[in-house]
């Protein structure tokens, strides 16, 4: 009992048996792939096939066999017979018939694959066994994955062959009748091989290959996980730091409201009024901050490249763009450095200046002392501009005997400079603030200078004289601003606030606690 | 040297001929052009006809024209065109001429 196929050849239906049909269907395959480059293939393949749908209705046979098909071939003549020597030949054929090789071409073998078939196209074009090629790439993986992305181009770029001659180029067998018979056969032992497989009869063969194969599904799942992991950590990176890079602008943009340092606390209205308080040479200023931008930009944006290249395989053409980044980026550190130095200067000496304050209008002995200012402000210290003033709370006071009867206040002044007369001028430069109304001594929680003369550490240190027999009492406001007030009970500043103190020939007392 | 491949060669020299003066004499099909060669033993398989036929339509040597079969596929009788009808002067005359040669050449043999 024979299998039969129905095949349709010019028209007409056969039924015809299953080794029939695959002879003859290889007897026309072979014919096609040799008139493949002659003018009119087409038509003369119809004539043929028309030719073979006539003899095959004239004969007696109700469905086709090998018999009839092997007298046809008989009648037609085999693929070679059908040489017509007087035919103008195409450019290729003229070569393929004479040379006999073609030159070996690159193609990617869909037959032979692991994942794409490149190492399989590999090893054809250059004669050696594909497995080399296979263990080569498996472990460039290891290298940084480089063999997965060498992989994937090849993958791309390599075409696979799609004609039977393409398929002889690739493995660099001559592109003749003979050949072309032999691969179309294989074509068909494997595809048959392929059905015979889903049957379960191919298991025996695919042991044979079972170590390639669980190699090649490790390098698959090591490929994938890489893959997987590398695409998490790029995604998480990128919006780390893309977030990095809109705080950096927001940051640039607004005002620097508050503003710290260590422990200094600034308010400025932006960052150029901001960077004068250190540096009134705006070319300094402008080279500082632009540096500084850059300094902080270039590390995010190199990020955001890096995750994004992982996260979409995406490379920018142009390889300058990485060098001049670098060097961008070189130039900012040199420029912060010079900025930095320029401006450190200006703090290299300090001076110190006294100011007194007679307070001849103070008649009363008990004297109140208090401060205008607001307490969380003290908590730091902090510096502030406003308008056209820096104001800075680095301000003590304490209480001290007066050398005689009157009372004042002595103001010692501190501020940094360039050098010595710069520091003096700006110390001398430095406003305290107080009113005396009645008996009560108002203070402001803040020194202030001109905006002109800068942050340059100012300070101040207030002693309050008064002559043994007068009593001070110090407002709860001026908790943060007194300091080491020597008394004759040791009592802490804290403790001191809210109580009436009398100066006594031996310091002060407490005359309430 | 192989006979046979001689045979061949001058079998294949005058096939074009052949098959031109077959269409001359009556409108053919490749089916019944290659009876009459096979009779002649001018060819043994078919398959060379159908690429010499297709070259010499493309060339403009023969036009065809469709007609419906009761046994099979359509089929494609062929006719010589004008210029067909100069070509196979032309290849007569060389015909007559080489033989007249080999006769010639042939009998100062004898």
């Amino acid at each position: 009992m024979n299998k039969t196929v129905t095949a349709n050849i010019s028209g007409i239906v056969f039924h015809i048996e299953v080794d029939a049909y695959e002879k003859l269907n290889n007897y026309l395959n072979t014919i096609k792939s040799y008139f493949k480059s002659a003018e009119g293939a087409d038509e003369i393949m119809a004539d043929i096939e028309a030719r073979i749908a006539e003899l095959l209705k004239a004969g007696p046979a109700e469905v086709v066999n090998m018999n009839d098909v092997n007298h046809i071939i008989e009648t037609m003549g085999e693929p070679e017979q059908y040489i017509d020597e007087d035919a103008e030949p195409s450019a290729s054929g003229k070569e393929k018939s004479k040379a006999g090789f073609m030159s070996k071409r690159l193609f990617r073998d869909p037959d032979d694959n692991v994942i794409g078939g490149v190492c399989s196209g590999l090893g054809y074009y250059f004669g050696i066994d594909r497995i080399w090629f296979r263990v080569a790439f498996l472990i460039a993986l290891f290298g940084f994955g480089t063999g997965i992305f060498v992989y994937l181009i090849l993958w791309i770029i390599i075409p696979i062959p799609k004609t039977t001659a393409e398929k002889l180029e690739m493995k660099g067998e001559p592109v003749n009748i003979e050949n072309i018979g032999n691969t179309i056969k294989e074509e068909f032992e494997s595809l048959k091989k392929k059905v015979d497989d889903v049957d379960g009869k191919g298991a025996a063969k695919k042991i044979q290959n079972g170590f390639l194969q669980v190699l090649a599904w490790f390098g698959n799942v090591l490929y994938y996980l890489l893959k997987f992991i590398s695409k998490i950590f790029a995604f998480a990176l990128l919006i780390a730091s893309i977030s990095l890079l809109i705080v950096l602008l927001f940051t640039s943009l607004l005002e620097p409201s508050n503003f710290q340092i260590n422990d200094v606390s600034f308010q400025a209205y932006n960052w150029i009024e901001l960077a004068q308080l250190f540096n009134s040479n705006p070319q300094i200023v402008w080279i500082t901050l632009i540096s500084l931008f850059l300094f902080v930009l270039i590390p995010i944006l190199s990020l955001i490249y890096f995750s994004l290249k992982v996260l979409f395989k995406f490379k920018l053409k142009s390889s300058y763009l990485n060098s001049s980044l670098l060097v961008i980026w070189i130039a900012s550190v040199v420029g912060l450095f010079v900025g930095l130095t320029f401006t450190t200067v200006n703090y290299s000496s300090i001076q110190e200046v006294e100011e007194n304050f007679e307070l001849v209008n103070l008649k009363s002995d008990t004297i109140l002392l208090k401060s205008n200012g607001q307490e969380k402000w003290l908590n730091k210290m902090g510096v502030m501009l406003k308008d056209d003033h820096i104001k800075t709370n680095d301000l003590t006071i304490t209480i001290v005997q007066s050398a005689d009867s009157t009372s004042m206040l002595k103001v010692f002044k501190n501020a940094r400079g360039r050098n010595k007369s710069e520091a003096k001028t700006s110390a001398e430069a430095i406003n305290i603030e107080f009113e005396l109304v009645d008996q009560t001594i108002i203070l402001s929680p803040y020194i202030s200078t001109n905006k002109e003369n800068g942050f340059r550490f100012q300070s101040a240190e207030i002693q309050l004289a008064i002559p043994v027999g007068k009593t001070v009492y110090l407002d709860n406001s001026v908790r943060k601003i007194i300091y080491d007030i020597k008394n004759s009970g040791d009592v802490y500043d804290g403790d001191m606030i809210n109580h009436y103190w009398l100066m006594t020939s031996k310091g002060l007392k407490c005359t309430d606690c | 040297m192989k006979l046979e491949n001689t045979k061949a060669q001058m079998r294949k020299g005058v096939l074009e001929l052949c098959i031109l003066a077959i269409i001359k004499q009556k409108e053919s099909y490749p089916s019944d052009i290659i009876e009459k060669l096979k009779a002649e033993k001018l060819i043994i398989v078919e398959g060379t006809l159908y690429p010499l036929l297709t070259r010499l339509k493309n060339t403009g040597i023969l036009s065809y024209r469709w007609e419906e079969s009761k046994s099979g596929p359509p089929r494609k009788y062929y006719s010589l065109t004008p210029l067909g009808n100069e070509f196979l002067k032309e290849l007569d005359k060389t015909w007559q001429e080489l033989v007249n040669a080999v006769n010639q050449i042939n009998q100062l043999k004898n």
